[in-house]
């Protein structure tokens, strides 16, 4: 297996980078390229931009922005935000993403799964679920115009089967709040897959990053921890490493 | 520096192109990006770098379907330099399963197959040791070496001493780098592995002659 993962995630509307609790109540942390800057300088493993008010702008994800972000990263830079077609994601790809990650598209027409990986392979394509929370571990998805809940397990599964690489869950009632994750959410999610499973929300701190990857997470995406406190990837690698979990060596 | 002066990046349009000119530029190139309708022959470059991501059926159709192919084959006929990356190692080979039928640009002899032997896909996403094999220690700054990796599907070499570097997954070793002359593929992704991967770009390039 490769080694575990540390992501800092930004989320952005437009070029303004942005940090909400709970998907709400958004407020401007700063631009979306002086935040970007911080985590190229920091040499991450990947990291991650998301604009979170794309899909209900039914836009995607300013491809501008996409490039002037990548130009400084040397490191996998995965990105999303209202990705609805196969010309959305081949815009971003030529932008410098590395990998889509597609969202709401996905649960509202899950056959866009079949038509991305067709086009650009199945690595490069990571479905997002959104759980609503710990007790209620399921997301919505769209089947002939009728919405449903879902099971995240059942939703994740089923899109491994229409071919994507990788599943990237959340968990709405924690996001950005630190208050630590859900970990029977990603082991449930874990065991129901052979793809890798990336997971965040509420992480806050070096115990959230073991648990997740004990649950069988590949990689851990934070936000809030990176963003607002002292706690660095470096410092939460450093702790894996020294705990024998397996990390990335790191070249300076 | 290198002696290989121009070089030519060629976009298929399923390629994330930037960031791999973005590191060669930083290892003191200055790259064009060609597309499949680059209508000049390619004899007069000195590097030909084939970027990777994509899938292998669609990227093989879209290389034949423009002239591409024969091309790129003359290149190589010539014993010119070419730098395959992820995709783009798998498309030197001649053939893969994830797509059955297609051909690839059969500059190298042998085939992709899936990583994982059981029904199930698997993935390999992240960063993964990588070591020197056959003698090509020279090409990595520290042995092994962390590099980043995106894929699904592994190249298999006939000729196993083509092997250069080696990786693995779920404990099997696989072929992460090939050598064969002037030609270097590589499954990971240099552009996309920091330090290390530029490190790496400037010994494995600098190996290389024109011709």
């Amino acid at each position: 297996m490769a080694k575990l993962r540390i992501m800092p995630a930004t989320l952005v509307s437009s070029s303004r980078a942005v940090k909400g609790q709970r998907f709400a109540n958004w407020r401007t942390i700063g631009t979306a390229k002086a935040v970007t800057s911080v985590q190229a300088k920091r040499d991450v493993d990947e990291y991650v931009v998301l604009d979170c008010d794309a899909s209900r702008e039914s836009r995607t994800i300013d491809s501008k922005l996409v490039s002037s972000l990548s130009e400084n990263l040397r490191i996998p830079f995965a990105v999303g935000g209202g990705v609805r077609s196969v010309d959305d994601a081949a815009d971003l790809f030529a932008s410098g993403a590395d990998k889509i990650v597609v969202g709401a598209a996905c649960r509202e027409n899950p056959s866009l799964i079949l038509e991305l990986v067709g086009h650009f392979g199945s690595q490069s394509i990571c479905c997002a679920i959104d759980a609503i929370s710990d007790e209620s571990p399921v997301d919505r998805i769209y089947l002939e115009d009728f919405g449903q809940e879902i099971r995240i397990e059942e939703l994740a599964k089923r899109f491994e089967d229409l071919g994507a690489g990788e599943i990237m869950l959340s968990n709405v009632s924690r996001d950005g709040t630190m208050t630590g994750i859900s970990v029977r959410n990603i082991e449930a999610v874990a065991k129901a897959l052979s793809i890798p499973l990336v997971a965040g929300s509420g992480v806050a701190g070096f115990e959230c990053f073991q648990a997740a990857f004990d649950a069988g997470a590949s990689g851990v995406f934070a936000g809030a921890l990176f963003q607002f406190t002292e706690q660095t990837p470096d410092l939460i690698r450093q702790e894996l490493e020294s705990r024998g979990y397996p990390v990335r060596q790191k070249m300076v | 520096m290198s002696k290989l002066k121009k070089v030519h990046v060629l976009a298929l349009g399923l390629n994330n192109v930037g960031s791999v000119v973005n590191a060669l530029k930083d290892c003191g190139f200055s790259p064009n990006i060609i597309g499949l309708d680059h209508d000049a022959a390619l004899v007069d470059c000195d590097l030909l770098v084939l970027p990777g991501t994509g899938n292998f059926g669609e990227a093989s159709r879209r290389l034949s379907s423009s002239g591409m192919s024969a091309k790129v084959r003359e290149f190589a006929g010539l014993g010119k330099p070419i730098l395959g990356i992820c995709l783009g190692m798998q498309l030197l080979f001649e053939e893969s399963a994830e797509a059955p039928g297609e051909s690839g640009l059969e500059i190298l002899k042998g085939k992709c197959i899936p990583l994982s032997k059981d029904k199930t896909r698997k993935f390999n996403i992240g960063w993964n040791a990588t070591n020197a094999a056959n003698g090509h220690e020279g090409i990595l700054e520290r042995n092994p070496s962390d590099f980043y990796y995106v894929h699904s599907f592994k190249c298999v070499p006939t000729l196993s001493e083509q092997i250069a570097l080696t990786s693995t997954f779920e404990g099997e070793e696989y072929a992460a780098g090939v050598i064969a002359g002037n030609v270097v593929g590589v499954q990971f992704h240099p552009e996309k592995s920091s330090t290390a991967g530029r490190i790496f770009l400037k010994r494995v390039i600098g190996g290389l002659s024109n011709g």
